[in-house]
């Protein structure tokens, strides 16, 4: 296909619909909608709750303080303006015919003047407990990576194959158990390998957010573990051009990024908007406290765009965004059977010496992913919001082995040893409907079809996918009412067909099942918040669970599928409570959650011989787990300048079946921080802080799934810092974020590298965020 | 510097319309038949012991790779207090015609390295060919035995190990390890 013939259409279809949308207006169709500021600065407030009290409708305002109520009978209205901190403001307002109305609000003198402002309105079909990282705590985490970013989120760890490979883990699970959802996109990657990291450029985030718990059946059902949202800055609402731009300096591995973005928007009869971004980043062998560790370096760019046209009841958005990575494999970690692996284990230093180089050898993995959406949305004053979706992604995966037998052919130098590509196209329609008796609601129909070929290497057989999701949403919300309630459900089917085995003959695999989420939030009082989250979600066996026969390499194990093996399924209970109250918040997260028919590798009695030896086989099994834990956060303001955090998240994993623990379960975290407020308030804020980071030993493993003992536990220090500063008219803000301050020797157990390297040791960041142009973007 | 000139802003929305065409490379659709067959794959090892004229092989063979059908071994069949000279060929008979190992593996002596160890059989193995720093590589040699009894052979093929430790098996990575079982009768 032609994609630029694709979005000439797509641009000329939005366009010819605007034509139209220009609709009579009858009584009951008016609207109410204005800018609200602040009186004293004259800035526009976002989150404001703007409600009319005899018609019991409401909205909130936009980051650019606008806010629009739509559908209103003629008549005269009480609006009501609310914000934390702020005065309550009423007033009357005639409504006749479409009215513009601005306000001001003022905030109160007793409450402090620093305050953190959160929307209170999650977004249809994620009322479920999560955390999100963005602002300051975002851009100061965004070199490290997306999954190393997402690890500041309190209860989110990482499963890591060395220093640059890290994948997120929520409540113990990760992989194909954790959706990425890619700017509304359910990210189609390689998840299912455990050295396959997202392929997200965290720089083109301003939010990333984390759902715990099976609780998101609009994106799909198979998030046993939760969901992980990246989400882009949205396209700008007003007039005028701006940027930001982004440095970053690592010590360990030298390694720089720059990212930079700029958009704009048009104004008058074509209301368009884009905005470009990019990111560059290279970095060379990463040390631990006592040696380099070879071929650790890396080297990635991405890019994306986004064009928009925004009118009052039409919007259309095209977005685009490319990531290409090529990452060193840790050479020490190259092992060709279980009595090297053993070696490399016992060996005090990895037998392969390093220097500082910011060469990339073989092993290697190259990695490209491209993703490409439209999206079109149109609201009825009758009907509410239709929104339709098409989306294309295209995954390339090519890992190179360290050497090949008995010497290397130099004209397959450039070839790699696996590649696997992997394209997907999806079409999402998508009906919010108009508020009815305080419910607001969504159906939605997604259809997703996948394509995954293996050009080279036997590992797993290409597959061929078909997926029908329908959903239905509903949200009862009242103004009046301490308790929101949200309940989903979902319907999938699947067909899979995969060519395996000698014969290469196809064969078809049906998967279809129900998932469902009941959420509920409860705010008993001012200082309170309790969160409840029930859900049921299902996940079909993986290409890789069901046809994986030979060696896994890295891990000198050798893993068997099982064709006959059946759907997971999970019930998932999740609670959050939260107080707040002068200068503590404390809060406590919970969860409890079974799965039936759990997939895992169950260690097999026999070894598999073969040329480099016997191997220990793993065969897929499938069995009942069960999993709890706690996320808790204390946070204490010690005066004026000083701030503590504790932190604590603990999970225990058990097989009921065997009745023996799980593999790659996070042991035990503590964390303390105290924080010093350089500038408690300033706009910006600037600050040292010096955290604590004591994780403990794991000790609940399964007998024989591992040949060496987890390792023994560890503390961290880290220090953070950032400071906004003023260069004339230019803003901008510096930071200093130093990990493993005391460059402490450590392995994690979540690093499928502890076999054979300590993990990194003291890495000073260095980094620089600049708004730039007309509209200054913080 | 900031001043919103409606031309400029149309160009620059003009650069993004321009950008989006050119930055959509459609990247190659996966139609690329699978071409998986150079894979390198070691599937057999012969021990080829020589007395005179006589000539005896001993394979351990496994032609379909990891996995599959569980590969064969042949018993080492040798007669008690004779000498033998021993040559080591390895191939992958997974390809059609047998790829020869032993070649590219003579090219690249000084990264390669045979290690033969026997347990309970009289059976002495000892390496005669040398790579260019006079180190052994293990392609050829002798092999003395003395009364009858049984035992196995273990032979280790390693890459890139470093050949003067005390321990050279506990360096490089092993490409092969196969373990026959051994008479002498």
């Amino acid at each position: 296909m032609k994609r630029p013939t694709i979005y000439l259409f797509w641009l000329v279809a939005a366009i010819l619909c605007l034509g139209t949308t220009a609709t009579a207006q009858t009584s009951c169709k008016l609207s109410l909608s204005g800018i609200i500021r602040d009186v004293e600065s004259g800035k526009p407030m976002p989150y404001v709750n703007v409600y009319l009290k005899e018609a019991e409708q409401g909205a909130v305002t936009d980051h650019s303080g606008r806010y629009t109520i739509n559908g209103l009978c003629s008549g005269e209205y009480t609006v009501a303006c609310s914000h934390i901190g702020c005065h309550h403001y009423q007033e009357k307002v005639l409504v006749a015919r479409q009215v513009i109305k601005n306000f001001t609000l003022k905030y109160s003198d007793n409450v402090l003047e620093k305050i953190v402002v959160k929307s209170q309105r999650l977004p249809l079909g994620i009322l479920a407990p999560g955390d999100e990282l963005s602002g300051d705590e975002l851009s100061a985490r965004q070199a490290a990576g997306f999954g190393k970013a997402l690890e500041a989120l309190p209860g989110v760890r990482t499963l890591n194959t060395g220093a640059s490979i890290s994948k997120p883990v929520i409540q113990g699970l990760h992989s194909n158990r954790v959706l990425v959802l890619n700017n509304g996109i359910r990210q189609e990657g390689q998840q299912w390998g455990m050295e396959h990291a997202p392929e997200i450029d965290p720089f083109a985030a301003e939010k990333l957010k984390v759902i715990k718990g099976a609780g998101a059946v609009r994106y799909g059902a198979d998030a046993i573990g939760g969901v992980v949202l990246m989400e882009p800055r949205a396209l700008p609402a007003t007039k005028g051009w701006q940027g930001g731009l982004q440095q970053a300096f690592q010590s360990n591995g030298r390694q720089l990024v720059s990212s930079a973005f700029v958009e704009t928007k048009l104004g008058g009869r074509l209301p368009l908007s884009g905005r470009l971004q990019g990111t560059y980043k290279k970095g060379g062998n990463q040390r631990s406290p006592d040696y380099f560790l070879a071929n650790t370096g890396l080297e990635e760019y991405n890019f994306s765009y986004a064009i928009g046209l925004e009118k009052e009841r039409f919007g259309s958005e095209l977005y685009y965004s490319q990531f290409n990575t090529r990452l060193g494999v840790f050479s020490g970690a190259h092992i060709g059977n279980l009595t090297d692996l053993r070696n490399a284990f016992e060996a005090e230093r990895p037998r392969k010496e390093a220097d500082f180089t910011y060469d990339l050898e073989r092993p290697q993995q190259k990695v490209e992913h491209e993703l490409f959406k439209a999206k079109s949305w149109w609201k009825s004053a009758r009907l509410g919001k239709f929104e339709w979706q098409y989306s294309r992604q295209y995954n390339l995966r090519q890992e190179f082995d360290a050497h090949s037998i008995g010497g290397r052919d130099l004209s397959v130098l450039e070839n790699p040893e696996i590649e696997f590509r992997t394209t997907t196209h999806a079409v999402d329609f998508l009906w919010e409907h108009k508020k009815v008796l305080q419910l607001e609601g969504m159906l939605g129909a997604q259809y997703q079809y996948k394509r995954s070929k293996v050009n080279r290497g036997g590992l797993i057989p290409g597959s061929e996918q078909n997926r029908l999701g329908l959903f239905w949403l509903e949200r009862w919300r009242s103004f009046h009412s301490l308790l929101e309630l949200e309940f989903g459900l979902r319907y999938d089917y699947l067909v899979m067909d995969v060519r395996a085995g000698e014969s290469n003959e196809a064969t078809e695999l049906q998967y279809d099942g129900f998932s469902s989420t009941l959420g509920m939030i409860y705010r008993p009082a001012e200082d309170w918040r309790i969160h409840v989250g029930l859900g049921t979600a299902w996940r079909s066996p993986n290409v890789n669970e069901l046809f994986s026969d030979g060696v896994h390499h890295g891990a000198a194990s050798f893993e068997k599928g099982r064709v006959d093996l059946g759907t997971e399924k999970a019930l998932n209970t999740q609670l959050n409570i939260r107080y707040e109250h002068n200068n503590i918040s404390v809060e406590i997260a919970p969860f409890f959650k079974l799965v039936d028919d759990f997939i895992y590798l169950q260690p097999s009695a026999e070894p598999v011989l073969t040329i480099r030896g016997a191997f220990p086989a793993f065969q897929y099994e499938q069995a009942k787990v069960r999993l709890w834990g706690t996320d808790a956060q204390v946070n204490y303001k010690l005066g004026e300048f000083w701030e503590w955090q504790s932190r604590y998240s603990t999970i225990r994993a058990r097989n009921l079946d065997e009745e023996e623990g799980l593999v790659l379960m996070p042991a035990d975290r503590f964390q303390n921080q105290l924080q010093f407020n350089l500038q408690p308030d300033a706009e910006l804020p600037a600050f040292v802080r010096l955290s604590m980071v004591h994780v403990l030993r794991q000790g609940r493993v399964p007998p024989e799934a591992d040949y060496v003992p987890p390792p023994a536990a560890y503390h961290l220090l880290n220090l953070e810092a950032a400071w906004p500063l003023q260069l004339g008219k230019q803003q901008l803000t510096v930071g200093l974020n130093v990990s493993n301050l005391l460059d402490t020797a450590y392995r994690d157990y979540l690093n499928r590298f502890r076999y054979f390297a300590d993990d990194v040791g003291r890495n000073i960041t260095f980094y620089l965020k600049m708004p730039i142009g007309k509209n200054k973007v913080h | 510097m900031y001043s919103t000139n409606k031309n400029s802003l149309l160009s620059l929305a003009v650069i993004f319309l321009l950008a989006g065409t050119l930055f959509v490379g459609c990247k190659g659709d996966d139609d690329a038949e699978p071409d998986g067959t150079d894979e390198e794959l070691i599937t057999t090892l012969k021990m080829i012991f020589s007395q005179g004229t006589e000539t005896l092989t001993y394979t351990f063979s496994d032609p379909d790779g990891d996995g599959g059908n569980a590969p064969t071994v042949d018993t080492v069949v040798l007669k008690a207090g004779a000498t033998y000279t021993f040559d080591v060929q390895v191939s992958d008979e997974s390809k059609n015609p047998a790829e020869d190992i032993t070649e590219e593996i003579t090219d690249e002596k000084d990264e390669h390295l045979f290690i033969y160890t026997v347990n309970g059989a009289n059976l002495t193995m000892t390496i005669v060919d040398q790579d260019s720093n006079g180190q052994p590589v293990g392609l050829s040699g002798a092999a003395v035995t003395g009364a009858t009894g049984t035992g196995t052979l273990n032979v280790v093929l390693k890459h890139e190990p470093d050949k003067t430790a005390a321990d050279p098996g506990a360096t490089g990575e092993t490409d092969i390890e196969v373990t026959f079982a051994v008479r002498v009768e």
